[in-house]
């Protein structure tokens, strides 16, 4: 059977998400005067970073976890690029790779703290945070640092019609994610976070499998910060601040559950950009910028508790 | 069996609880030590006062994260709280000791309104708690940046600043005082009472809780208001120590709180520790603080040191209560 009708009918929010996307995004293009494939493109590599975040905190909810350390690690890997490149020129490929070693070493922590030692990921990761954006506070007390000429240039390429943050978007997950779900590894992730008993029990290693989901998480944002370094042009010890919030909200609104072992990663991807156009809408609209943070609090609380109040009022029609 | 007064609890404490109680204690002193062998001028009734006075702004605010965490919750939004009484507070003071009243009830009410969002979107909407104070944070956030429309104005009246400023005895500010008294009230209740018990009840085993006819919601619900309330106070004091407000300023002690609470031995699974443990790691977070300051190592430093000793604390900790759980 068609597997996409098969995960949208065990996971419907991930229809509704996408449907709503869909509307959003054609509302955006009828709307946008003067739209050109410019701008269409920097639009869209402003949002491919949020998505790359909540594709990797989808992955550490659905082991029963959360990753509060992701907008830290984002953080982190811009700090790194920024001000290595600052003091070594022309090898920004050297400072890429050692942040992504820093995101991983980072998810490796978090996960052998969660599955080894058992302290709740909740703390843990708001510790590894906490860690993490004082470590890129001190490496780059103030913006700056220097990003080479072809990162800044790379977001606006395209590869014939299409641009390439668009196909960054689509293949990172793909090349990172998809191969794990469908192999043990999707299995195992799943059956860990809906119940570790059960799964132990039979026969799934759950220990490895956590710390494999919070390097995950930690790699998706590494790879994230790679994009905001080449939109920003340059390095900011608070940029990542507000990626850990949407994240977990993009993640609710795309269908993930929150208690673990249920939720698709395309999912929180559709939920992430879903996020963005609001709020590009609202502020086409004119609506104050900060009513934002206003804003995706209420969808936050909204994208949870629909389907929970839902469930109730099933199970309340169901009683006789 | 229906008794008016509430029977004495008697039990023998475990090892683990004890513990609990002693290594923050023994945390403290060390650091004392370890610092006034390093910096002498620590043990000045001066620095003492001073220390005492940032203790008794974090303390406050610390009360409603501790009970929180007592039931297995936690509150983030407790720094935004805070930074939204700074605000609020300072703009209706606007430096008149004549506002004064008007703002502390405004303020109160908004800490009030925020934990009960909190505590209804947690109970009856069924929203884990760490996503809805998450929320909350962000949006009282952007409301406190609406209020503001991002310039912070207005000061605080001086009757606060002095509350929290001046010193008798050398060392005691009215801020201490203030903390001290809500500190007793806090412990009393938590170790004294029914309400007390049905906390403690709760944060164990929330279901044999419900099932011994503990109002659980009632319990969690309170508990989230009083934060918001504790909150709000902690933004009033702070409001009288800063002299005026500034975008954020509440922000650093969301993190702290939290740490208080860890290294006073509550445990973040609940049902085990107490208040008078954060008030112990209360004076830890502050004394590290300091510390760093004096040491040359600004907010960097300080962010990277809280991540660490929290999860130094929870593994030692978590260590110990594990053990000893059947």
């Amino acid at each position: 059977m068609n597997p996409v009708f098969v995960t949208l009918r065990r996971e419907p929010a991930v229809g509704v998400a996408s449907a709503a996307l869909v509307l959003l995004f054609s509302i955006w293009i009828l709307t946008t005067p003067n739209l050109t494939v410019l701008s269409f493109t920097i639009t869209m590599a402003q949002k491919v970073p949020l998505t790359l975040v909540a594709a990797g905190q989808a992955i550490a909810i659905m082991s029963k976890g959360i990753d509060l350390s992701v907008g830290a690690v984002l953080t982190m890997s811009n700090v790194v690029i920024a001000a290595g490149t600052a003091v070594t020129e022309h090898s920004t490929i050297l400072w890429i790779a050692a942040a992504l070693g820093v995101g991983l070493l980072a998810g490796a922590v978090n996960g052998l703290c969660v599955a080894l030692l058992e302290l709740p990921p909740l703390i843990v990761t708001l510790a590894t945070q906490s860690i993490l954006f004082g470590a890129a506070l001190y490496i780059l007390p103030r913006p700056g640092g220097v990003v080479e000429t072809w990162m800044v240039d790379a977001p606006l390429l395209l590869i014939g019609p299409v641009p390439l943050v668009l196909i960054v978007m689509v293949l990172v997950p793909a090349m990172l994610w998809y191969p794990l779900r469908r192999g043990r590894f999707g299995l195992a992730l799943l059956s860990s976070g809906a119940d570790p008993g059960a799964a132990f029990a039979s026969g799934v290693r759950v220990k490895p499998t956590i710390v494999m989901a919070y390097m995950l998480s930690s790699l998706f944002s590494a790879i994230a910060g790679i994009l905001v370094t080449m939109n920003s042009g340059s390095g900011d010890a608070t940029i990542g601040t507000s990626y850990t919030m949407n994240a977990i909200a993009a993640c609710v609104v795309g269908g993930v559950a929150l208690q673990g072992g249920r939720g698709t990663v395309s999912g929180a991807i559709a939920g992430a950009l879903l996020i963005s156009f609001i709020t590009n809408l609202l502020f086409s609209m004119g609506v104050n910028a900060y009513w934002q943070y206003v804003i995706t609090g209420i969808i936050l609380v909204l994208a949870i508790s629909v389907p929970l109040i839902g469930k109730l009022i099933r199970r309340g029609g169901e009683k006789s | 069996m229906t008794t008016n007064a509430p029977a004495p609890i008697v039990t023998r404490q475990s090892l683990a609880d004890r513990t609990r109680q002693l290594i923050p204690l023994i945390t403290l002193v060390l650091m004392y030590v370890a610092t006034v062998a390093i910096a002498p001028g620590y043990f000045e009734p001066q620095q003492i006062g001073s220390l005492l006075q940032l203790s008794s702004i974090l303390g406050v605010a610390a009360i409603g994260q501790t009970l929180v965490i007592l039931v297995g919750g936690i509150d983030l939004s407790v720094g935004a709280v805070m930074t939204l009484s700074n605000l609020i507070a300072a703009t209706i003071m606007a430096g008149r000791d004549s506002s004064l009243a008007a703002a502390v009830v405004t303020v109160l009410l908004i800490g009030a309104v925020i934990g009960l969002v909190n505590g209804l979107i947690i109970r009856c909407l069924g929203v884990p708690d760490l996503v809805a104070t998450l929320a909350t944070m962000t949006a009282t956030m952007g409301i406190g940046l609406l209020y503001t429309k991002g310039s912070p104005k207005g000061s605080s009246a001086p009757a606060l600043v002095s509350l929290v400023t001046t010193r008798f005895a050398g060392v005691f500010t009215g801020s201490v005082i203030v903390w001290l008294f809500l500190a007793i009230i806090t412990i009393v209740l938590l170790k004294r009472t029914r309400y007390g018990r049905f906390i403690y009840a709760v944060g164990l085993n929330r279901e044999a809780s419900r099932y011994s006819a503990v109002p659980v919601n009632a319990t969690i619900m309170s508990l989230y208001l009083t934060s918001g309330v504790t909150a709000a106070l902690g933004g009033l004091l702070l409001t009288g120590y800063t002299g005026s407000s500034y975008l954020g300023s509440g922000d650093s002690y969301q993190m702290q709180t939290i740490a208080a609470v860890i290294l006073g031995g509550t445990s973040m699974f609940g049902g085990r520790g107490g208040y008078g443990g954060t008030m112990i790691g209360c004076v830890i977070t502050v004394l590290l603080v300091s510390v760093l300051r004096v040491v040359g190592i600004l907010d960097a430093g300080q962010s990277i040191a809280y991540g660490a000793i929290i999860l130094l604390m929870l593994i030692l900790f978590t260590k110990s209560s594990k053990g000893k759980q059947p």
